[in-house]
C-alpha cells in the first residue's frame, strides 16, 4: 500500500508544522497564532485525532453508522472493529429476521475485536444455535444484556445458559423463557438490575439468580411464573417491583425477610396475587403499594392486618411517605388502620374497586385518638380511576375535615368530565370554612388508569412511587 | 493573566490550584473544578502542583473552554452529592430537573465552536482524562456523522479515500447489511 499524502500532512502541526502529537507548540499562543495557522476549509482535521479517540466517536454511532465509516478510507477501516459495540438486533429488522438475524449478529461480532457494552436480543425465535450466539469472547466484557424470545410458547422456550455467563453485567432483563432448574454456580458480583419478564422459573432457581446478585439494587419480576413463594433477603436491594399475570398458578406470598436498604416495594397488578405479603424488616421502606382487598393477610412488622384490618396492635413503619392501596369501595374502615401505621405519610394514592356503591359510614375520629399523619404530614391525596359523584362523599369529608396540612386532592377521572360533573362533585364535599387545611386545593384530572404495558417501559415502571402509572 | 472568575473566588477557603497552558498563560481554579480532570487530580494526590500544573499540551485557548466547562460541571457535582436519595420528594425533583436542563443547555451552547476547537477540545478532554467532555465531544462528532453515507462523511470533513475501487467494493460487500 502506498504512503499515504494526506496523513502526514494532517499528522503535523497546524501552528508551526512539526510533528504533532502532544508536542509542545509555542507558535499557536493566544494572538500570536501566525496567519497560516487557520485551518483550510479543506483541510483533515479529523484525521489528526489519534485512533483511540475515532475509536471513542465511532463507539457513539449506532452499529450500522459505525460500521458504514470502514469505507472511508484504509485508516478507518481498522477503526470501528476496534470499537465499543452497542449491538440492538431491533436495528436489523424487518430486513433480518429470524436464523438470518442470528446469522447476522453472530458474523458481527466475529468480525469484531472492541467490546461488546450492551447486547439487546428482543425478538428472536428459538434457533438450534441459539446457545453458540452467547458464547463469542467479544462478549466477555459485556455490561448490559436484553434477551426475550419473540413469542411466548406454552412453557416458554429454554433460556440459553450462556446468556447466564457474563460476570460484568450491570444490568440485565431476561424475558418470555423459561430458566433451567439448575442455574450451575452462576454468579453476577456487579450486576445492579434485574428484570424478568413473562419468565418461567422455578423458586429454587429465583432464589439462586437473587443470591448470585450480591449488589443488586433493582429488582423487576415482571409476570413470571414458575415460583409460589418468593423471599427477598438482599443488603443491597433498593427497589423491587412485583406483578403477577394471572391467578393461576396462585401466587402465595411475597416475604421481604431482611432489605436493610430497601426504599421502595411496587406491586402492579394485585388481582391476581400475591395473596399474602409480609414485610419483617424493611426500616428504609418510603414508597409502599399496592396493597388490596383481595389480599389474605399482611403482616408490616410485627403488625398483622387481615383483609386490611388490623388484628393486632400497630407498629408504625416510620419511614414510609408514600403509599397506595385499592379496595372494595371507599370505606374509610380500610384506610384508618393504614393511616395510624405510617405516622409520617405524605402521599396517598387510593383506588375503589366499585365507586358506584354508596359508601357505608366509616367511623370518623369522633373524640379518638388522633392520627399522627392526618395531623402533621399528609399533603395529598389522589384519586385513581374515580368514576362517579355518587361515592366516597364520607371518604372525602373525612379527609377535607382531619388532614390539617393537606395541600392536593385530585380526582383522576377516567372520562372527560364535564364542568357540570365538577360542580356537582364540588357541591358534595364540606364547605371550604369546614376544611381543615384552608390551603388544599381540588383538582380534577382526565386520565385512564393504565400501566404501560410494553416490555419496554419496565424499567420506567420503577421509577414511579406508585403502581398505577401516573 | 487570565482568572478563572469571580464566582470561584468567594469560597476563599477553597484550596486554589495554578494551571499554566503549553502558551504559558496562567488560570487559577478551586481544587473541585480542576479535580473534574483526573489527570490533574492524581497530580494533587501526588503533591506535585505547587508553583503550578503545567499543561503543555493544552493552549490557553482551549485551556480557558476545558475551565469553563469544568467550573459549571463541578458545581452540578457538588449538588448531586448534597441531594438527598429521596425519590419521592416531588419539589426536590423539581429543582434537580430544572438544574439539568439548565445544565444541558450550557453543553448545548458550549459546542457551538468551530470543527478545530471541537477536535482541540476532544484532545485537551483525553489528556487531561476528563470524561464527561470527552464524551460530549465524541458524541457531538458522532452525531455530525449519523445517517450520512461514506461518500457524505468524506466530503464533510475531507477524509481523502485512498482505497482501490476493489477494496472499496470489497468493504462495501462485507458491510451489505450496513446500508440496508
Amino acid at each position: 500500500m502506498a504512503p499515504l499524502a494526506t496523513k502526514r500532512r494532517t499528522r503535523s502541526c497546524r501552528s508551526c508544522g512539526s510533528e504533532r502529537k502532544w508536542h509542545v507548540c509555542t507558535a499557536a499562543a493566544g494572538g500570536h497564532r501566525p496567519p497560516e495557522a487557520v485551518p483550510a476549509a479543506d483541510q483533515d482535521l479529523i484525521s489528526d485525532l489519534p485512533d483511540e479517540l475515532l475509536c471513542a466517536i465511532v463507539s457513539f454511532l449506532p452499529t450500522k453508522d459505525g460500521a458504514r465509516t470502514q469505507g472511508l478510507s484504509r485508516r478507518w477501516h481498522t477503526i470501528w472493529p476496534a470499537a465499543t459495540l452497542d449491538l440492538d438486533g431491533g436495528d436489523f429488522e424487518p430486513r433480518y429476521a429470524g436464523a438470518d438475524l442470528a446469522g447476522l449478529i453472530t458474523r458481527i461480532l466475529s468480525g469484531h475485536h472492541g467490546c461488546v457494552r450492551r447486547l439487546r436480543l428482543a425478538t428472536f425465535h428459538r434457533t438450534a444455535t441459539m446457545d453458540s450466539l452467547f458464547q463469542p469472547t467479544v462478549l466477555d466484557k459485556l455490561e448490559e444484556l436484553h434477551f426475550r424470545y419473540r413469542f411466548a410458547m406454552a412453557e416458554g422456550d429454554p433460556l440459553p445458559v450462556s446468556a447466564l455467563r457474563f460476570t460484568e453485567l450491570r444490568v440485565a432483563s431476561y424475558g418470555l423463557c423459561y430458566f433451567p432448574d439448575d442455574l450451575g454456580g452462576v454468579t453476577f458480583p456487579k450486576l445492579r438490575e434485574l428484570i424478568l419478564y413473562k419468565a418461567t422459573i422455578s423458586e429454587i432457581s429465583l432464589n439462586a439468580m437473587i443470591s448470585a446478585c450480591p449488589d443488586l439494587r433493582s429488582l423487576f419480576l415482571r409476570d413470571s411464573i414458575g415460583f409460589h413463594r418468593i423471599c427477598i433477603s438482599s443488603p443491597t436491594l433498593v427497589r423491587l417491583g412485583f406483578s403477577v399475570k394471572s391467578r393461576s398458578p396462585v401466587m402465595e406470598e411475597l416475604v421481604v425477610v431482611n432489605a436493610p436498604s430497601m426504599e421502595k416495594l411496587l406491586l402492579f397488578k394485585t388481582f391476581a396475587g400475591p395473596r399474602n405479603i409480609r414485610v419483617m424488616f424493611a426500616p428504609k421502606l418510603e414508597v409502599l403499594g399496592c396493597l388490596s382487598s383481595d389480599m389474605r393477610n399482611v403482616e408490616l412488622q410485627s403488625t398483622v392486618f387481615k383483609k386490611l384490618f388490623a388484628i393486632s396492635p400497630i407498629e408504625p413503619l416510620q419511614a414510609v411517605k408514600v403509599f397506595s392501596l385499592t379496595a372494595q369501595d371507599f370505606k374509610l374502615d380500610n384506610v384508618m388502620d393504614f393511616l395510624r401505621s405510617f405516622p409520617c405519610l405524605e402521599k396517598f394514592y387510593f383506588m375503589p374497586q366499585r365507586s358506584y356503591w354508596e359508601d357505608e359510614s366509616g367511623q370518623m375520629l369522633n373524640g379518638g385518638p388522633s392520627i399522627e399523619c392526618l395531623d402533621r404530614t399528609l399533603k395529598e391525596i389522589i384519586l385513581i380511576d374515580y368514576q362517579g359523584s355518587s361515592g366516597g362523599v364520607k371518604f372525602f369529608q373525612f379527609f377535607l375535615m382531619n388532614a390539617r396540612v393537606l395541600e392536593k386532592m385530585e380526582f383522576q377521572i377516567p372520562f372527560d368530565c364535564s364542568k357540570k360533573r365538577k360542580a356537582k362533585q364540588k357541591l358534595l364535599l364540606p364547605k371550604r370554612k369546614d376544611w381543615a387545611s384552608q390551603a388544599a386545593k381540588l383538582s380534577f384530572v382526565h386520565r385512564t388508569n393504565s400501566v404501560h404495558c410494553e416490555e419496554d417501559s419496565t424499567r420506567e415502571m420503577l421509577s414511579y412511587d406508585n403502581p398505577f402509572g401516573c | 493573566m487570565a482568572s478563572a472568575g469571580s464566582g470561584d473566588e468567594k469560597a476563599a477557603a477553597a484550596a486554589m490550584i495554578t494551571l499554566i497552558s503549553s502558551d504559558n498563560e496562567k488560570f487559577e481554579v478551586t481544587e473541585a473544578t480542576a479535580t473534574l480532570s483526573q489527570t490533574i487530580r492524581h497530580m494533587i494526590e501526588d503533591g506535585c502542583t505547587d508553583g503550578g500544573v503545567p499543561l503543555p499540551n493544552v493552549t490557553s485557548k482551549i485551556l480557558a473552554r476545558v475551565i469553563e466547562y469544568c467550573k459549571k460541571h463541578a458545581t452540578a457535582a457538588a449538588g448531586e452529592e448534597g441531594s438527598s436519595s429521596s425519590f419521592s420528594d416531588a419539589a426536590f425533583l423539581e429543582v434537580d430537573r430544572a438544574f439539568l436542563e439548565e445544565l444541558e443547555e450550557f453543553d448545548d451552547a458550549f459546542l457551538e465552536v468551530d470543527r478545530a476547537t471541537l477536535f482541540d477540545l476532544i484532545l485537551a478532554a483525553n489528556y487531561l482524562d476528563i470524561k464527561g467532555l470527552l464524551n460530549l465531544t465524541c458524541q457531538k462528532v458522532a452525531d455530525s456523522v449519523k445517517g450520512k453515507t461514506p461518500e457524505q462523511i468524506r466530503e464533510m470533513y475531507n477524509i481523502v479515500n485512498d482505497l482501490t475501487p476493489e477494496e472499496e467494493a470489497e468493504i462495501r460487500r462485507e458491510t451489505q447489511w450496513a446500508f440496508e
